[in-house]
């Protein structure tokens, strides 16, 4: 029997989404945590994922349609010829586990606004609604009070206003889109970079590659792997906040950037604090080679806790980098002249403050001592 | 055997023009790392064309000097992988 895969709550403020692609054809298999289609608000973009495997059977709106909250988003079924239900149930729990009764965000709002409380106006459905309260404030030709007057309604275009055609993203394009979108909506973002003497850890990382006679130079694996030494020391830049509380990750997962054709894919070596620097440096390499091969599993690609990028191969002198979602703090190295090497990082001022992050990147600065190396480098 | 160090000069030399480098005069003994013309991510995207131009998985512990460090060591390798069973 078809079971239906519920529209989600992307942000506490909004009760609807846009529907912007499907990421995958009705009759699709597909297994529970595979991407089926992004949502959007105005603040936000979404993937919603299969809550369970099965074959997708069918969408129940078209790309570009608002879609309430709750509602039946598509239907997923155990083989890939079940009809599809003609009625959406209503959803088994509504999605913010409001009880009956109680008023939707924009209602709260709306009461406020014309000064009511929620027992004077009934509800037309589970929950007492804008709708609702628009219906009972017209009726008796009721007005906001002086104090709250909303501010002028702000129409919201369902399309940019030139001609155009919509083209879906990349997967990589759509994963670049939530990261700006979560630095952009969630975290407030700094950035800093100190001066730095390259030479030493140049030095070492040219001793580390020759004792172990690697192909590639280890310079910025190392360089990454001293960041989440680093890291390990200081908790705090190991943490995020959700939900208005401080959450501490139990490991370091570093997120590592590499350029592959025209996407910039983030490789990511779990529990990384576990890692000495020749595992670490291996690691990272069967990684890039994975992005490069595009074979790298989910596990892969996600879950970064700290992030690591370098764009002195262009060689760009200073960049400030986008925080990947949930991290709170990436390295950015760039390109060393003559007469300056800077390194610098973007972190989220909600968790670190400059005098941590500065610390951080004089610990990073510092290679480790030439004995630290098990030949010898 | 000349003609697969051909091939692999000929990919080494593509690689480096992409970085603004010229390796036509990259002989087939000289150290590939060493040289300077390709950055790391330019080696690995020349290692990920070898496997796929000779059919090939290289482990990861194989990726050293001795087996890539220059056109030599690689057209041997290449090779050698030829005359293993099952590779």
């Amino acid at each position: 029997m078809p079971v239906p895969l519920y529209t989600p709550r992307v942000n506490n403020n909004d009760d609807s989404v846009r529907l912007t692609a499907f990421l995958v054809t009705p009759g699709t298999s597909v297994k529970q945590g595979d991407p089926v289609a992004d949502v959007e608000t105005d603040k936000a973009t979404f993937t919603v994922e299969a809550d369970q495997d099965g074959y997708l059977l069918a969408f129940c709106f078209e790309t570009g349609e608002t879609v309430a909250v709750g509602s039946v988003l598509a239907w997923i079924g155990a083989t890939a010829t079940e009809a599809v239900p003609v009625a959406a149930p209503a959803p088994t729990a509504a999605p913010t586990g409001a009880t009956t009764g109680t008023p939707t965000l924009k209602a709260a709002i709306l009461l406020s606004q014309y000064g009511l409380q929620a027992r004077d106006v009934p509800a037309s459905g589970e929950r007492l609604s804008a709708a609702d309260i628009e219906t009972y404030v017209s009726a008796r030709g009721l007005t906001p009070t002086a104090r709250s007057l909303p501010s002028a309604p702000v129409a919201v275009p369902q399309s940019p206003p030139e001609p155009g055609k919509q083209i879906h993203l990349s997967p990589p394009a759509r994963g670049m889109l939530r990261t700006v979108s979560w630095q952009k909506s969630d975290a407030v973002p700094g950035y800093l970079e100190i001066s730095w003497d390259a030479k030493p850890w140049t030095e070492y990382a040219a001793a580390f590659q020759k004792n172990r006679r690697l192909m590639l130079s280890p310079l910025l694996s190392l360089l990454a792997w001293k960041l989440t030494r680093a890291v390990a020391a200081r908790p705090l830049a190991n943490s995020t906040i959700f939900a208005d509380q401080s959450w501490q990750y139990d490991h370091v997962n570093l997120g590592f950037t590499v350029q592959v054709g025209a996407n910039l894919v983030v490789v990511v070596i779990r529990e990384a604090e576990k890692l000495d620097q020749a595992a670490f440096v291996s690691r990272l390499t069967s990684l890039q080679r994975g992005a490069m091969r595009n074979s790298l599993r989910p596990e892969e690609t996600s879950g970064a806790t700290i992030g690591f990028s370098s764009m002195a191969r262009w060689p760009v002198t200073r960049h400030v980098p986008v925080l990947l979602p949930h991290t709170a703090i990436m390295l950015a190295h760039t390109a060393a002249t003559a007469q300056n090497a800077c390194l610098g990082a973007t972190y989220d001022h909600r968790v670190l403050n400059g005098e941590d992050v500065v610390d951080i990147l004089r610990t990073v600065t510092l290679p480790p001592a030439p004995d630290s190396a098990p030949d010898g480098a | 055997m000349t003609d697969t160090r051909q091939k692999i000069q000929h990919k080494i030399v593509e690689l480096a023009k992409r970085q603004g480098n010229d390796a036509s005069s990259l002989s087939f003994a000289d150290s590939i790392p060493d040289s300077g013309i390709l950055d790391s991510p330019a080696l690995l995207e020349l290692i990920l064309w070898f496997e796929n131009e000779f059919d090939l998985e290289i482990d990861q512990d194989e990726l050293t000097v001795e087996n890539f460090g220059t056109i030599d060591a690689m057209a041997s390798y290449a090779a050698s992988c030829g005359e293993r069973p099952g590779v």
